[in-house]
């Protein structure tokens, strides 16, 4: 596979034409850049992937039970396995939510989880993300132009095909539809994802849809088309955060929302993927308890495992994390994209006192982890062979089942010093290989 | 498929109108090059008069430079060629990754041409481009409705620019048949008296030549 890199500069040269980019604002304007991609891949062995798919579905399946649960019953908060302050403070649990149930009981339809190998070969799940997780666009695109660019590669290698992504997507699209039309709703051409919007449409065969181009009439969705004869919608895989979906019950403010949305996918005429209210699941807090979940739903062992994560809200890890915060990572479970990570060895003395005094104020506010010390992946900058932190996104779709995609976005960080790889932090990425045998 | 909204109905013709724009004008551009070459007297500002732009350049050279490369320019080619990339990328789903990629092929070739050696090399590939993309287009674009709407602009601005540009009379009469066949085909509602106008403006080479100016304003409030 090292062969790839003599074959960069082409590679790049295709991911250029096909406008293979990633929008970021900085100082309040919109620039568009390419995603540095990293020919040589993250391979992951037949077997090794076997484990992982099973992990990644126990896991996907337990966090849809918890989802179904804590809109309704709230068995687990009754029967004392997650603390009911953990979910009514967190900021991703919406009240509007309550007593809905989306078609076929699925919450998270796509889900993706990130997860690190540590230096043992040990992997371990660093985060769910069961809103609007993005990223897969981005291998599924680069697989292919590396095929055009140097077959001979995938002769030699027996490598799983990913191009069945937009497949996939359809079938759970159409597994949740309620009768009508798909549709990818993009808050616009200046989102920072646009780019897989509109190629995840392009993949699905389904329509590319901004707001102003869908209404509601008697609870039902319908895409406004400019010959004057509307179309129903029947599922809508919406790439826009919650809070803006619906200036009727959440942010009035919200100019990128549908109104009513929520109402027809109330009444059960719309699928809205992923649903409304997923982020109570994902919250870095929540996180704690997913194995706990696993053994409470599914009546399994957690197959994966999370990495040691300890919540300054109890006071016995409260205790533990003020004694050792100069070897732990901090997170603030409000944040996202690698935004309020802090390394605790990184700190003066100075910020050390102020970040306890923080997590003394604001306990729930942070959780704090063990450092993973990444098995690091070799890496080309400026034409020399480097090894650098990664994390690998997994995409786990539930639609009539629960699949993990033969791929996945390895990101990884182009700061030696650094284990944050997010792209809006400067981050590359690479395509991940699950091997057929 | 086949659902279109307005929104994209309005960027398929804008589409068409602005990549036509390119195309036409960069061959315009390579013919009043040429005629430089032997004539070597100014004769950019007549072409900026016929294309109905503001004289804001000077001098030929800088004419020569900003015509084609002023993003500031909203008359230059690569303007236009930024406007029909604006256009392509929220329809990628209509039109397809490999006909949106000719569009990046062309700014990119676009870019390189500033500081090439070849530059009338360079504006034929985007030409290439060009003709590419519509290659593409035609084989690609999810629906029939998207074709004959990004058709529709695409005649439309080739008609303006052909009566504005003095192409031959059988270049203008042959676009607008082509024009006159694909704007019931697009569904856009526009005024048929309109398009009787033009008609009647290139009846023949002597009445176009008399009329250039009405087939022009019949065109401009084709869709009004």
């Amino acid at each position: 596979m090292f062969e790839l890199v003599e074959h960069t500069a082409a590679i790049n040269k295709q991911l250029a034409r096909y406008g293979v980019r990633f929008g970021i604002y900085k100082n309040n304007e919109f620039h568009e850049q390419l995603f540095p991609f990293d020919t040589i891949p993250r391979v992951i062995p037949a077997e090794e992937f076997d484990f992982l798919e099973k992990g990644l579905i126990q896991r996907v399946n337990a966090l849809n039970a918890f989802l179904a649960d804590i809109y309704s019953e709230k068995k687990i908060i009754a029967d004392g396995i997650v603390p009911e302050e953990f979910v009514y403070s967190s900021s991703g649990y919406l009240p509007q939510c309550e007593g809905i149930v989306p078609p076929n009981g699925i919450f998270s339809h796509i889900s993706g989880i990130d997860l690190v190998q540590a230096e043992d070969g040990e992997w371990y799940i660093l985060e769910d993300n069961l809103r609007i997780p993005s990223g897969a666009s981005y291998p599924l695109i680069a697989r292919e132009l590396t095929r055009r660019v140097c077959p001979d590669v995938f002769y030699a290698n027996k490598i799983r095909d990913n191009r069945n992504y937009g497949d996939l997507l359809r079938e759970t699209m159409e597994a949740v539809n309620c009768g009508g039309i798909r549709v990818i709703l993009t808050p616009g051409r200046y989102n920072a994802a646009f780019f897989e919007h509109s190629y995840l449409a392009e993949k699905t065969g389904s329509i590319l849809a901004m707001p102003q181009d869908l209404y509601v009439e008697d609870n039902v969705v319908y895409y406004r088309s400019y010959d004057g004869n509307p179309q129903r919608v029947g599922v809508i895989y919406r790439r826009i955060s919650d809070e803006y979906l619906d200036p009727l019950t959440f942010l009035p403010e919200s100019l990128i929302g549908v109104p009513h949305l929520m109402e027809a996918y109330k009444a059960g005429n719309v699928a809205i993927m992923n649903t409304p209210g997923n982020g109570v699941a994902d919250d870095k807090g929540i996180y704690y308890f997913v194995p706990k979940m696993i053994q409470y739903y599914l009546k399994e062992e957690p197959i994966l495992k999370n990495a040691p994560t300890y919540l300054p809200m109890y006071e016995e890890d409260r205790v533990y994390v003020l004694e050792n915060l100069e070897k732990l990572v901090i997170k603030d479970v409000a944040e996202a994209g690698g935004y309020g990570v802090v390394f605790g060895r990184d700190l003066s003395a100075e910020k050390l006192q102020e970040m306890k005094n923080l997590i003394q104020k604001e306990p729930r506010r942070f959780i704090a982890q063990e450092i993973i010390y990444f098995k690091d992946l070799t890496t080309m900058e400026d034409g020399v062979a480097v090894e650098r932190k990664a994390d690998l996104r997994a995409f786990v779709l539930t639609g009539k089942t629960t699949r993990v995609w033969a791929s996945g976005l390895t990101r990884f960080s182009r700061n030696p010093e650094s284990f944050v790889v997010n792209s809006s932090q400067g981050g590359g990425f690479k395509d991940t290989w699950v091997l057929s045998r | 498929m086949g659902a279109i909204s307005l929104e994209k109905s309005q960027q398929m013709y804008w589409l068409g109108r602005y990549t036509e724009r390119v195309f036409t004008t960069l061959q315009a551009y390579t013919i009043l090059f040429d005629e430089t070459v032997d004539e070597r007297q100014v004769l950019y500002d007549k072409f900026c008069q016929t294309m109905g732009i503001p004289d804001v350049y000077g001098s030929q050279a800088v004419f020569f430079e900003n015509f084609l490369f002023d993003s500031n320019d909203s008359s230059s080619v690569v303007s236009s060629l930024d406007r029909a990339f604006d256009n392509a990328v929220v329809l990628r789903d209509e039109i397809s990754s490999e006909s949106l990629s000719y569009i990046h092929l062309a700014m990119e070739q676009l870019q390189m041409a500033r500081t090439s050696r070849e530059r009338l090399l360079d504006l034929q590939s985007i030409l290439d481009y060009l003709y590419a993309f519509w290659g593409s287009v035609d084989d690609r674009a999810n629906s029939e409705v998207c074709r004959n709407l990004m058709k529709c602009g695409r005649y439309v601005e080739r008609m303006d620019l052909y009566v504005r540009l003095h192409f031959s009379y059988a270049e203008v009469e042959r676009s607008y048949y082509k024009l006159r066949s694909r704007i019931g085909k697009a569904g856009m509602p526009y005024q048929e008296e309109m398009l009787d106008c033009i008609g009647e403006c290139i009846i023949s080479e002597e009445v176009l030549n008399e009329n250039r100016q009405k087939a022009l304003n019949c065109l401009a409030q084709l869709f009004s």
